[in-house]
């Protein structure tokens, strides 16, 4: 039959909006489940492609098995019958009809229970037969003559099948076959005409589209999740990590102390037991003397360590860098002049942070600490301003310096070269530095020094 | 028999005092240093028998005197005397032969002295 142009140009109108519709819905999910019941729907829906009865097949290439997915329509002629009543008494627009696809309840349940017990093995299939065709040869086959007879589908489809003009074409990712779609005109048997076997192909595209990209979107989702999950859980490490390495910088502490209080002990100790077992008063009075001079370094020990507690409780005040430079200064007092180590500060009086005293503190004490440690003896200088939001603070010295290589390792948790070192200062400055919105910039050359800036909110 | 010579590098002007007259005291002659760069120079000049060798000092620390001093006289006893304790494993698997913290009781210094110089 010859279509006039009129004609034709309705057809094509309908067929786009239907392929709109439809594509619109499938665009509209990342749900497997849904794209299916969508595609099925399209075309069964008497006011789409009016077929009888869909069902979607997935093909596993690796087992070579090809499993019922989805089914659609009526298992018999009484189903038939029921449902095409109950439908022609409403007028259901196709969007309202995709719409419940999607979220209604399907009432008749047994071709798709059917369609889903089948599994066929594809090595087992004959070539001539049309599910084998259908993946190998890729393309749409329009099939009238089936007959119980003369079959020509595989064997485990029988129980659905009815006497019939069927379609099966594969449904089709980017790259391979991944399923096939069977639709037939059962008990209506409506002639399945171009206009129709046009539009079942471009369906199929579209939902085999729509599954890869539903595919692709649940496995970044799914990557999406682990790594949220991973990001929780580091979360929880390193805030343990944080613990522990603030006990660790109290331990550092405390081997400083014992150190510097071990030695006049030692001196008052072995003076006193002398004066005990000695009868020449000379000897005596000088040793004594010499106590005395050892009882007041523990005095000068003692009065840092009073001026200092690192288990105040935290809150975030205003701190006076002037102030805190000062406190880690006096801390380090005895080592600057064991080691004749030229200290400068140039600090503007009124400059302060937003910060807890005892953070600014640690971040101080470890720069002026792992400076101390590098140098014999020379010069640290400590600066100090306001810049824009930030108080920038920098402490250099000259000392050995950081071999380059090493230089972005400082801030990795126990990197050290030190004797001893645990390797947890700089990286310990980096985090409290950055738990305020700062940062942190090391510079060192080798033999030459090192300077250690940071930016903490004014 | 002449005298067991020993080398005391402490940085501590009183300790040094007190370690040298207690030693001396049980008859070693004791030469001293304050520092590492002097240390590795007497070693190299004096016949030593002994060196005491504190860990934290100005300009050398003890780790790396200890390192000098070996190279030039590699049988020569040290005894690691210091107010660290917790280095004691590193010390005595590369090069002390004692490494012993300091208490405010010498004797433990003096027997251990005595007991590598085979004086008891």
């Amino acid at each position: 039959m010859v279509k006039t142009f009129e004609e034709t140009c309705r057809l094509l109108n309908y067929e786009l909006y239907l392929l709109h519709t439809i594509s619109k819905a499938l665009k509209g999910t990342f749900n497997e489940d849904f794209i299916l019941k969508l595609t099925l729907t399209g075309l069964t829906a008497n006011g789409a492609l009016g077929l009888s009865r869909a069902s979607v097949f997935y093909y596993d290439r690796e087992k070579a098995l090809i499993y019922g997915k989805a089914g659609i329509g009526p298992y018999n002629e009484d189903e038939a019958l029921e449902i095409w009543s109950d439908l022609s008494r409403k007028s259901i627009p196709l969007e309202s009809y995709l719409q419940h696809a999607v979220e209604g309840s399907v009432t008749i349940q047994k071709f798709p229970e059917k369609v889903c017990d089948i599994v066929i093995n594809i090595d087992e299939l004959p070539p001539e037969n049309y599910f084998k065709r259908v993946i190998a040869e890729r393309k749409i086959f329009h099939l009238t003559d089936i007959s119980e007879e003369n079959f020509g589908l595989p064997k485990e489809i029988r129980d659905i099948f009815v006497p019939s003009e069927i379609i099966i074409l594969p449904l089709s990712s980017s790259r391979n076959v991944i399923g096939i779609i069977m639709a037939d005109n059962a008990f209506h048997y409506n002639p399945v005409d171009e206009s129709t076997l046009r539009l079942v192909s471009l369906l199929s595209i579209q939902t085999g589209i729509a599954l890869e990209n539903a595919r692709n979107h649940n496995v970044i989702k799914r990557q999406l999740e682990e790594l949220r999950e991973l990001h929780s859980a580091m979360e929880i490490l390193q805030e343990e990590f944080i613990k522990k390495e603030k006990l660790s910088t109290i331990g550092k502490m405390a081997s400083y102390f014992v150190h510097e209080i071990k030695n006049p002990l030692v001196t008052v100790g072995g003076f006193a037991k002398r004066i005990t077992e000695s009868e020449d008063i000379n000897i005596i009075k000088r040793d004594a003397g010499i106590i005395l001079k050892e009882i007041k370094k523990f005095e000068q020990i003692l009065g840092k360590l009073s001026g200092f507690t690192l288990l105040s409780p935290s809150k975030v005040e205003r701190v006076s860098l002037v102030e805190t430079v000062k406190e880690v200064i006096d801390f380090f007092e005895l080592e600057f002049s064991r080691k004749h180590i030229n200290i400068q500060i140039d600090i503007k009086e009124n400059v302060y942070m937003k910060a807890e005293r005892v953070q600014i503190f640690e971040v101080l004490f470890n720069l002026v600490s792992n400076s101390v440690e590098s140098m014999k003896t020379g010069t640290i200088k400590i600066t100090g301003a306001k810049e824009a939001f930030f108080v920038k603070i920098t402490v250099s010295d000259t000392g050995k310096g950081i071999p380059s290589e090493n230089i972005p390792r400082v801030t990795e948790p126990f990197f050290s070269t030190k004797t001893g070192g645990f390797g947890l200062g700089l990286f310990i400055v980096e985090n409290i530095i950055e738990n305020y919105g700062g940062k942190m910039e090391v510079s060192s050359a080798e033999n030459r020094g090192t300077a250690v800036t940071v930016y903490l909110p004014a | 028999m002449a005298k067991k010579k020993i080398l005391l590098v402490e940085d501590e002007e009183n300790e040094r005092l007190l370690y040298k007259e207690e030693l001396e005291k049980d008859g070693f002659e004791v030469i001293c240093s304050s520092n590492g760069t002097d240390a590795v120079e007497m070693v190299g000049k004096e016949k030593c028998d002994l060196v005491i060798l504190d860990l934290q000092m100005p300009q050398m620390d003890g780790i790396e005197t200890l390192g000098k001093i070996l190279t030039k006289k590699r049988d020569l006893p040290i005894i690691i005397y210091t107010a660290y304790p917790q280095y004691k494993d590193q010390f005595l698997t590369w090069a002390a032969d004692a490494y012993l913290t300091k208490t405010t009781d010498i004797s433990l210094l003096k027997n251990k002295v005595k007991k590598i110089l085979g004086e008891q």
